[in-house]
């Protein structure tokens, strides 16, 4: 089976994060030096390698060396820090940290060297990991210490040696320098309710598939996509990646979902599957505003998808090939949005856009960082005309490629997670979406995190937002629910009890179906606060069909447990079974009037108390009848279902071993419904023996059957002549009838006793056989026939 | 779902004071209990269809036969705009607002006209006509090019080519008008009864002046609304010779009384037409049943002739909804003629309701059953479904039994019995209708109550006496088949108790409740029991049986058969 190429998750790398103290041995002596300087300032220089080694080792752990180390820290070193920390974790994407640093700490490019090399988009970060701060977490390359030069170190992370968040500040760094717009029209937000909608719904939506395979190069399996799609009744679009999309996909949920950690990777099934650590459920419950921060992250680390693929960038879905630099810029967008002058003035994208340019696009592009040369030998003409040459290339080449991209992520992605809004400039005639500004939601999860403390489990402390009446439930089982004044704990609620039917920007409308009941109460919601939330949430009263009916159905589900391979034993009566119970010789739970369900075996029963034997009822029940000529059946053994099957077409005798076909009995059964095959068949599934073909021939007669067994004609001499050879081998081999026979002759005669005629005419007809008196001359062939 | 709009279509603009929310699939919610409601219902109810009416919140459907004939009707696209606009809760979507544009725009470029006797279709726009004349389905219907602008149509083909069109979205304006039929003096006796304001309404929509717009299309009203009235009232507007088609014998004897009793039409004016005796006069009455009858499967039916055998100024097709298929043949074929289609449930188990639209013509009045209610032209109704078990032997048997049987089972459960023999207790001295599906479980009902039964088997002579017994009060309780679902009238019948029924037909459960629907003098309300064994399959068929009339407005009430 070849590799299954998924990059680990966050959780996953910091559930497993390397022993940074053990990993010191493989570094040579210079480079622990230089890291030990951070803690121990020029005194490194004394220091040996194991001197060096314990140093380092002990200042990890050290509080108080730690304390003292933050005040030496660079400022590049400290916002590295304060990065990590706001994602509240000790390891961070290499490509994202590595872009935010260098859009907070631009590297100045000098004559000679800095106006090109994909490397130097890693400097800031180097500096870091040089320092021994960082330190890279694959196993690829484990040397403490190491740089990062090139794109191939995609999906790579990198964590904290120690924990320094205790230490570091939340400082927000400087406001990016852009002109707020004021002459603003036509602003667009997304709404809040539409958002929680296809969020929840993506989550209940994946929880009732269970999971989502995926292939060898990490990319989600065609069918399970498909299944996703239509679960969601969402239209799949066919992917065209280079296609900017407004609309967010299946895959795009999937991402952001697994980026989020909400969903987790089984390497040996190859699927996705609900992370068993995290609570879906509550995490969509917060309010926007909390959730918002989680899914601006995970925005951030979102894989396998992306807004828009630029002329000149490439991008394959597959994890074995780069993508990271989308996650690269969006950080540094992310970012940028957090270092707005004033979280609620409009911007335009294009200022955004630039300022993102001057500060990382030399040394970053989502394509190819274009370089620039100093000429050998070149008079300063030359210079300046290859200096103006690249700058020019530089230029376009970002608004092809880098801007176009950042308007598509501002306006589709962003817009639809809620976290800009859009308006255009009044002056702008075209009518373009060409400003943005954060929402409630953007603020909260960009802006405000650096000036506000970070609530960094979301799963253990549910914020619940006031609650208000948002939906109406009508009495033909149709709930409409306003999304904009539905909290998301009632969207997650009203979502899983009832069957979608329409989603429209404002109202959401439901049916409220058994099955989708059925299902909420398997996935967890109680039965009394079934009805009590649909209540409270409602605008007006429930009509009381409704509430009645659910209640029945919650009822009528609890009230069905399955259970495999279940032992139930029989008593003969209630007392019976409730002296054995009270005798303590056997255990179980009492169920109907005379049964007992119990765990024992057969064996421990036989021990227990006198017993009767077993009845298996799978794969068919026990075939215990004894059915007779004159439709007299015998049950050898009872079981729970037989009387329940014979009262369809039979009737009980006096004697409960028996039960009695009669004329009467099948024409009751016919006006129900049943077909002379039906009851045959009945018959047959529980008889021990094949049904007697005489019995047969009669059920069919009397209901009414014309052509079986057809007629019968009894001939002076005595004689009985049957339409068939079967009907009269029928009844021949009838054991009631034999005693009027004297003997069969050819296929379809049969000699009767002459002292029997008028007896076995009765008994015929009795059982619904047409008795005529004319011999049956056989049909002569027509001519053709012959030929 | 659809996916969610593009941020072009969103807006943050919301007036929570309005009614009306408009959804980008062109469906619109109106909420009832808003005091903007009868404002906005007024202003939207001309160019959009009422979906569905319950309790809280009303749907309509701007569909492109509702915006044609509001397009029709003198109303321009900017109007309804404004309409939406002026009552939404929510910005009203971009692409409803350009698909009236668009759509109503299409009405009145394509029209039929007859010139020297021949039947014309004829636009102004060259390429469209080009366009139409190519498509497979209408290709079949035109004659030959006049030019470039114009086609021309067998006349036989009239109304087999609207429906071509209309189906392709191009709606013809027909202006060819109607054959005039023979011409008959007739008038409404308004001293002997009151015709209502709504009832007034329909017929003069229906009519519209003796316009060519108007004359053709379908009323629907509740039952016990007064449909017949309709009927006659557009009679009477119009004063032609009339072809009236209802569903049994009992319903035409129901039209010849009323006819007789508030028209000025005198007897022999009114006749039947029945096979031995092939009557014509100028208000004709026949069946359904009747017409489409034929010696032999391979035959044609003899009888449809009728429709073609007199020069009937108006066909009124009476429970439209029942219309069987060779009558929607014969009634492309009759499109010169007015027609006019009335029902209560415009919800046909074969999903036709298009074909009744083409042909019949386009839904012409409609009003929610609980407005009427309201007003008391209805009587007010309480339903209630009456659960109750089956016995154990019998729960037994139900559960073993092949699914096939199961309702069935279900449906004759014998504790009915001693449950309706209960609720007609409860409702001492009332009118009582019990009506089931199951002729041996009627009969055996008839039998406990003492109560004749009247089936298809019952002769027609002996079920006229027994619905007058009814009427007249000597008989308190009637047992009825199927027989009773619809066109019956039975004013006074005021509980009716359903013991079982066609599965899920919810045209059926509202029939059935439109035979107490009639408003009884002293205003009480009407009661509908239906009776449920609990736990069944035949829970699940109520349940969807129940669905239109909840959709009207109704809530049904539950019960344990304890609890009668």
């Amino acid at each position: 089976m070849s590799r299954l190429t998924v990059y680990p998750t966050l959780d996953e790398y910091e559930s497993r994060l390397p022993d940074f103290a053990k990993r010191l041995e493989g570094i040579n002596a210079d480079k622990l030096k230089k890291m030990a300087r951070v803690w121990v300032g020029k005194d490194a220089a004394k220091l040996n390698k194991d001197s060096a080694i314990q140093l380092l080792k002990r200042s990890f752990r050290d509080p108080k060396a730690i304390r003292q180390l933050a005040d030496n820290l660079t400022p590049v070193e400290r916002d590295g820090l304060m990065l990590m920390k706001l994602r509240g974790r000790s390891v961070v994407y290499t490509e994202e940290l590595a872009t935010e640093l260098l859009l907070l700490h631009p590297i100045t490019p000098d004559r000679r060297s800095s106006y090109h090399s994909s490397g130097k988009q890693y400097g800031r970060l180097n500096e870091m990991m040089e320092r021994g701060l960082l330190m890279r977490c694959d196993g690829s390359n484990s040397i403490f210490g190491d740089s990062h030069y090139s794109y191939s170190d995609s999906c790579e992370a990198v964590g904290a040696v120690a924990d320094f968040f205790g230490v570091i500040d939340l400082t927000p760094p400087p406001a990016l320098s852009l002109k707020p717009v004021t002459d603003v029209v036509a602003p667009v937000a997304r709404r809040t309710g539409e958002l929680l909608l296809e969020l929840t719904s993506f989550a209940q939506a994946f929880d009732r598939l269970g999971s989502v395979q995926i292939i060898g190069k990490g990319l989600y399996a065609n069918p399970s996509l498909a299944k996703l799609y239509k679960l969601l009744d969402w239209n799949r679009q066919d992917e065209d990646s280079r296609a900017p999309s407004l609309l967010p996909s299946v895959e795009f949920y999937l991402g952001l979902f697994l980026a989020a950690d909400l969903l987790k990777v089984d390497y040996v099934a190859r699927k996705i599957t609900t992370n068993p650590h995290r609570n879906i459920p509550l995490t969509l419950e917060q309010p926007l505003t909390i959730q918002a921060r989680l899914w601006a992250q995970s925005y951030r680390a979102l894989r396998r998808w992306v807004e828009c693929v630029p002329p000149g960038v490439y991008f394959y879905a597959d994890e074995n090939t780069g993508q990271t630099r989308f996650n690269g810029l969006r950080a540094a967008l992310l970012l940028a949005l957090g270092l707005l002058p004033d979280p609620n003035q409009w911007y335009r994208i294009t200022d955004l856009s630039e300022i993102l340019r001057l500060r990382i696009g030399r040394q970053f592009a989502l394509g190819h960082v274009p370089s620039y040369y100093v000429p050998w030998k070149a008079t300063p003409e030359q210079e300046a005309q290859a200096l103006a040459k690249y700058e020019k290339e530089y230029l376009t080449n970002w608004q092809s490629r880098e801007q176009v991209w950042i308007e598509q992520a501002l306006c589709g992605s962003l817009f639809h997670l809620g976290l800009v809004e859009l308006a255009s400039d009044a002056k702008d005639k075209s009518g373009q979406q060409t400003l943005f500004r954060l929402t409630e939601a953007g603020r909260a999860a960009l802006y405000d995190i650096f000036r506000q403390p970070v609530e960094t489990d979301s799963q253990s402390s549910p914020a619940r937002p006031s609650e208000q009446a948002c939906w109406i439930v009508q009495p033909n089982f149709e709930v409409l629910v306003y999304l904009d004044q539905a909290s998301p704990r009632q969207l997650g609620f009203i979502e899983r009890i009832g069957q979608r039917q329409k989603a429209d920007a404002a109202v959401v409308t439901y049916r409220l179906a058994r099955e989708s009941v059925y299902i909420a109460l398997e996935k967890g919601v109680e039965t009394n606060g079934l009805l009590q939330t649909l209540e409270s949430g409602s605008l007006h009263p429930l009509p009381p069909g409704v509430a009645r009916t659910l209640s029945d159905w919650a009822a009528r589900r609890e009230r069905l447990t399955v259970r495999l391979d279940a032992s139930v034993l029989e008593f003969a009566d209630a007392a019976a079974r409730d002296a054995a119970l009270n005798a303590g010789k056997i255990k179980g739970t009492a169920i109907g009037e005379r049964f007992l369900l119990t765990n024992k075996t057969e064996q421990e029963l036989k021990r227990a108390a006198p017993f009767g034997g077993t009845i298996s009822y799978e794969p068919q029940p026990p075939r215990s009848l004894i059915v007779q000529d004159d439709g007299k059946i015998l049950i050898t053994q009872h079981d729970l279902l037989i009387a329940g099957e014979l009262s369809a077409f039979a009737e009980p005798t006096s004697n409960p071993m028996f039960w009695q076909v009669t004329r009467a009995s099948v024409l009751a059964a016919r006006d129900r419904g049943w077909t002379a095959s039906d009851i045959i068949n009945r018959i047959s599934h529980r008889a021990t023996l094949t049904s007697p073909p005489f019995l047969q021939y009669a059920i069919h007669a009397w209901c009414g059957n014309k052509t079986a067994p057809g007629p019968t004609t009894i001939a002076t001499p005595p004689l009985l002549q049957t339409s068939t050879a079967e009907v009269a081998e029928a009844i021949c081999k009838c054991t009631f009838l034999r005693p009027h026979l004297l003997a069969r002759i050819g296929g379809c005669a049969v000699l009767i006793k002459p002292e029997s005629v008028k007896t076995l005419g009765k008994l015929l007809a009795e059982y619904g056989f047409a008795i005529g008196k004319e011999v049956l001359l056989p049909t002569p062939e027509s001519p053709e026939k012959k030929k | 779902m659809s996916k969610p709009n593009s941020p072009a279509e969103t807006n943050a603009a919301y007036d929570p004071r309005n009614p009306l929310i408009v959804q980008s699939d062109r469906s619109l919610l109106l909420e009832v209990h808003n005091p903007l409601y009868e404002e906005a219902r007024g202003a939207i109810s001309p160019f959009a269809e009422l979906e569905k009416s319950p309790e809280h919140i009303h749907t309509y459907r701007l569909t492109p036969l509702s915006l044609w004939n509001a397009a029709a009707a003198g109303l321009s696209a900017e109007t309804m705009c404004a309409a939406l606009n002026q009552f939404a809760k929510y910005p009203v979507p971009q692409n409803v607002l350009a698909d009236i544009t668009d759509l109503a725009g299409r009405w009145g470029r394509v029209r039929l006209r007859k010139y020297d006797g021949e039947l014309v279709l004829e636009t102004e726009d060259e390429a469209l006509l080009a366009e139409i004349a190519r498509h497979k389905s209408v290709k079949p219907f035109l004659g030959k090019s006049l030019s470039a602008r114009a086609f021309q149509v067998p006349l036989q083909f009239r109304g087999a080519l609207k429906q071509a069109l209309i189906a392709v979205g191009w709606p013809v304006e027909d202006l060819a008008g109607y054959v005039e039929g023979e011409a008959l003096e007739l008038k409404l006796r308004l001293d002997c009864f009151d015709l209502r304001d709504y009832q007034d309404d329909a017929a003069k929509v229906f009519y519209l002046a003796g316009s060519e717009r108007g004359g053709s299309g379908v009323i629907v009203l509740p039952c016990g609304a007064g449909k017949t009235i309709v009927g006659m009232a557009a009679l009477a507007l119009l004063g032609q010779s009339t072809l009236i088609l209802t569903t049994s014998r009992t319903s035409v004897q129901q039209w010849r009384r009323e006819l007789l009793d508030k028209t000025t039409l005198q007897s022999e004016q009114i006749v039947e037409y029945q096979s031995d005796e092939k009557r014509i006069g100028p208000v004709t009455l026949a069946t359904y049943q009747m017409l489409t009858w034929r010696p032999d499967k391979t035959e044609d039916f003899p009888h449809l002739r009728l429709f073609e055998s007199h020069n009937w100024g108006l066909i009124i097709y009476d429970e439209v909804h029942t219309l069987p298929a060779p009558v929607f043949r014969i009634t492309a074929e009759v499109q010169a003629r007015r027609r006019l289609g009335l029902t209560a449930t415009l919800i046909r188990e074969d999903g036709r309701e298009g074909d009744v639209f083409s042909l019949i013509g386009p839904k012409r009045y409609d009003a929610p059953w609980r407005d009427l209610e309201s007003r008391g032209w209805i009587a007010m109704a309480l339903c209630t479904e009456v659960r109750c078990k089956l016995s154990r032997p019998l729960r037994m048997e139900y559960a073993t039994s092949p699914p096939r049987m199961k309702f069935r089972l279900a449906s004759e459960n014998p504790s009915k019995v001693e449950l309706t023999k209960r609720i007609i207790a409860r409702h001492q001295n009332a009118p009582v209708l019990v009506i089931g599906q199951y002729l041996e479980q009627l009969e055996s009902l008839a039998k406990e109550l003492k109560a004749p039964l009247v089936t298809g088997k019952t002769p027609q002579r002996e079920r006229e006496r027994l619905y007058a017994e009814f009427r007249n009060g000597n008989l308190r309780t009637l047992v009825l088949s199927k027989v009773g679902n619809f066109a019956l009238d039975l004013p006074d019948a005021e509980v009716l108790v359903q013991v079982s029924g066609t599965f899920g037909s919810r045209q059926e459960e509202a029939q059935r409740l439109g035979r107490v629907l009639r408003p009884k003098p002293d205003g009480r309300p009407a009661h509908f029991y239906t009776l449920i064994s609990r736990e069944t399959d035949e829970e699940d068929f109520a349940h969807h049986r129940q669905l239109f009339l909840t959709e009207q407005g109704y809530s049904y009430r539950i019960l344990d058969e304890e609890e009668v």
